[in-house]
């Protein structure tokens, strides 16, 4: 759905922010984007978009160049931004104004999710809190039944039930034609949610893998005493927090801090046991 | 749902729908909450709940009938009593065995105390 | 659907772009038709007396007609041109206007659409409605029309209370109808390129480059023609129209030019 090749992007000259980038984008999957601050998330995501232009280097998003801005593509993507804006109007008279522009825009499932999010629509947009205005952008990206979906920091300022309702709304949304990609900080909020993981770091993508791919090659355990193949390793309460290679197909539970850290410190150990055979199964 | 942090998803929640069948609350022939609906009760990606129902259709204890959904199997809390015990058997088992010879419990102590337990946690709803 | 150009597409973004930019709209219309009450309140408020008691230099009360129609003019086709695009500035406003699935060109016809079609016609309508209001005041005191002698000795009618519409301008003006086209171009495009303060900034760039290019052609014209004396040939530039009319092609050019340069950056614009 999302093909990258050989992307090159800075922002200034002297600070290149991608070099040589790859990356390929399935559907039917949700890709949680991680990556240190700086690393570069949201300017990926612009890059798909098409809201930046890259130096050099390929970027094709359902067949298009998204820098082209042409309408049949962009009616196939939700961008929703970390920072927004909306006018100083009420719901109604927005969705007039803008629904026209998605021709799969769903009415009934917009204020579905308007209802399972609370969000009061008789307030005008301009001014609702950040956490509703978030939620309304969210459920006008869903509603317009768009087959690319891009958030970045989606949770950032919702509160806790909201974080359960928008996971329950995401869970829903992935279809197998949509492609979602997530990027976010707060990995807890989306544990369970994301089946695929794309990490970001030194202007590369330093792992991009299925979470059962990750699962079937390391193990995360719980470890009184450390072990000699014990790839990265976390004190925590009674022991340690450890990634050991997955000899035995024991099932553990992906722990994305952990992996998150573990990449960052040691890469090569960890991506060259995922990338043996890194591709991202159809389900 | 709360999941606990060591175990794969896709297996707490196959222990989350084997409950449900021990417990009755779906019953045989029943169907089954689609993958979709899973996913949005647990807050789970719908690929997680797909491989449950893959693993559960390989015990038998659900099957997928074309166009309309999943059923529980005929036999599906007896195939979920033998997986349970497969489970008990592999991962349950040994840290109370470590334990019990660590602590030095003897077979005969073990064997009074659980027929108390029994007597004490069952016996009433046979009387 | 073309992705170029697409009528529905185009009448559905003019209604969308209502939204945001209506309400900057209609508060400099008021603004500007407040300013022009005030004046024609204001001059025939103070020659009341004179006006009512018919008296000789009443003729000069509308005088202020012309200037205030021109800077005025001017003043609101800036400001609603640099307006138009200014939302691009503004990272949080422009993701969602270059994500709305509606084509570069489109986006762009939309911005000429408000920024002159809508803005020009406006100010005209507004202008014009004032003026009528008023002008039909004054010839309600009575006859409005003098016999005078012009200067070539002929006994002509002039009307004092015209309506504004109805003045003849000399023929000089009309070439120079291109002005309003090409600062509202000019602004346009300074509200794409900059990122806050737009119109001050356009502004000052337009007086600055203005400043420069006179004063070359001043010293240039100054070297070329110190010490010659004027020939009184009967070539084609002697005609002062066709001066004029160089002006006017010069002026639609450079229009045309500004509005592809904003287009452009438009089709470029990041975020």
């Amino acid at each position: 759905m999302i093909t990258i090749q050989n992307l090159n992007f800075s922002y200034s000259k002297s600070r290149p922010l991608f070099l040589h980038m790859d990356l390929t984008l399935k559907q039917g999957h949700i890709y949680g984007l991680l990556g240190k601050n700086g690393a570069g998330k949201s300017t990926l995501l612009k890059n798909m978009a098409g809201l930046v232009f890259p130096v050099s280097g390929h970027v094709e998003v359902l067949g298009y160049n998204p820098n082209r801005r042409e309408p049949s593509l962009l009616r196939e993507i939700s961008f929703i931004p970390e920072e927004f804006y909306l006018p100083a109007v009420k719901s109604e008279q927005f969705l007039k104004a803008n629904v026209g522009f998605y021709p799969n825009f769903d009415r009934e499932y917009f204020y579905r999710l308007i209802n399972e999010f609370e969000i009061p629509v008789e307030q005008k947009l301009a001014e609702m809190s950040y956490g509703q205005k978030k939620k309304y952008i969210i459920s006008f990206g869903l509603a317009s039944n768009t087959k690319i979906i891009i958030m970045d920091e989606p949770t950032n300022g919702l509160d806790i039930p909201s974080k359960a309702q928008f996971r329950k709304i995401m869970a829903s949304a992935i279809t197998d034609d949509r492609c979602v990609i997530i990027s976010t900080h707060q990995v807890r909020d989306l544990d369970n949610l994301i089946d695929a993981v794309i990490l970001l770091d030194e202007h590369k993508v330093a792992l991009n893998a299925p979470v059962n791919v990750i699962t079937d090659k390391l193990c995360f355990k719980k470890m009184k005493e450390l072990s000699f193949d014990v790839l990265h390793a976390e004190e925590a309460l009674g022991g340690f927090n450890a990634i050991l290679p997955n000899t035995l197909g024991e099932d553990s539970k992906l722990d994305l801090e952990l992996l998150f850290n573990a990449v960052l410190l040691q890469k090569e150990k960890i991506t060259n046991l995922i990338k043996v055979d890194e591709y991202v199964k159809p389900i | 749902m709360e999941f606990n942090a060591n175990k794969a998803i896709y297996l707490q929640i196959a222990e989350y729908v084997c409950d449900h069948i021990l417990m009755e609350t779906w019953k045989t022939k029943d169907k089954v909450p689609s993958v979709r609906e899973l996913a949005v009760q647990l807050e789970v990606n719908p690929n997680t709940v797909m491989r449950t129902y893959d693993l559960l259709q390989q015990k038998e204890i659900i099957a997928n009938k074309r166009g309309i959904g999943f059923f529980l199997t005929e036999d599906s809390v007896k195939n979920v009593k033998s997986y349970r015990k497969t489970i008990f058997l592999e991962e349950d088992l040994p840290p109370f065995f470590r334990n019990i010879y660590l602590l030095e419990i003897g077979l005969s102590e073990l064997e009074q105390r659980y027929r108390q337990f029994v007597e004490q946690n069952f016996n009433q709803n046979e009387s | 659907m073309s992705n170029l150009f697409n009528t529905t597409r185009f009448f559905a973004l003019i209604r969308r772009q209502w939204i945001s930019f209506g309400r900057i709209y209609l508060m400099s219309v008021g603004v500007i038709a407040g300013i022009i009450f005030c004046f024609y309140a204001f001059n025939i408020g103070a020659n009341y007396n004179d006006i009512k008691n018919e008296s000789a230099h009443v003729y000069s009360v509308l005088n202020f007609r012309s200037p205030l129609f021109c800077v005025l003019g001017m003043f609101f086709a800036t400001v609603i041109s640099s307006s138009y695009f200014a939302d691009l500035g503004s990272k949080t406003k422009a993701i969602f206007e270059l994500m709305i699935p509606a084509s570069r060109l489109e986006k762009f016809l939309v911005g000429i659409f408000y920024t002159l079609i809508v803005s020009i016609s406006s100010y005209l309508l507004i202008y014009y409605l004032i003026d009528l209001t008023f002008v039909s005041y004054l010839r309600g005191f009575g006859p409005a029309v003098r016999t005078e002698m012009n200067s070539l000795g002929e006994q002509v009618t002039v009307d004092f209370w015209q309506y504004y519409f109805n003045v003849d301008y000399p023929r000089g003006i009309y070439y120079l109808c291109f002005l309003p086209f090409l600062l509202s171009a000019i602004f346009l495009l300074g509200g794409i390129v900059f990122k806050n303060y737009q119109y001050i900034k356009t502004a000052i760039s337009l007086v600055l480059y203005c400043v420069i290019w006179m004063s070359c052609f001043v010293y240039l014209m100054k070297t070329q023609t110190e010490n010659t004396v004027q020939r009184m040939d009967d070539n084609y530039w002697s005609d002062v129209y066709h001066i004029f009319g160089l002006i006017t092609v010069a002026g639609i050019v450079l229009t045309v030019i500004f509005w592809g340069l904003a287009f452009l950056r438009l089709k470029e614009k990041e975020i």
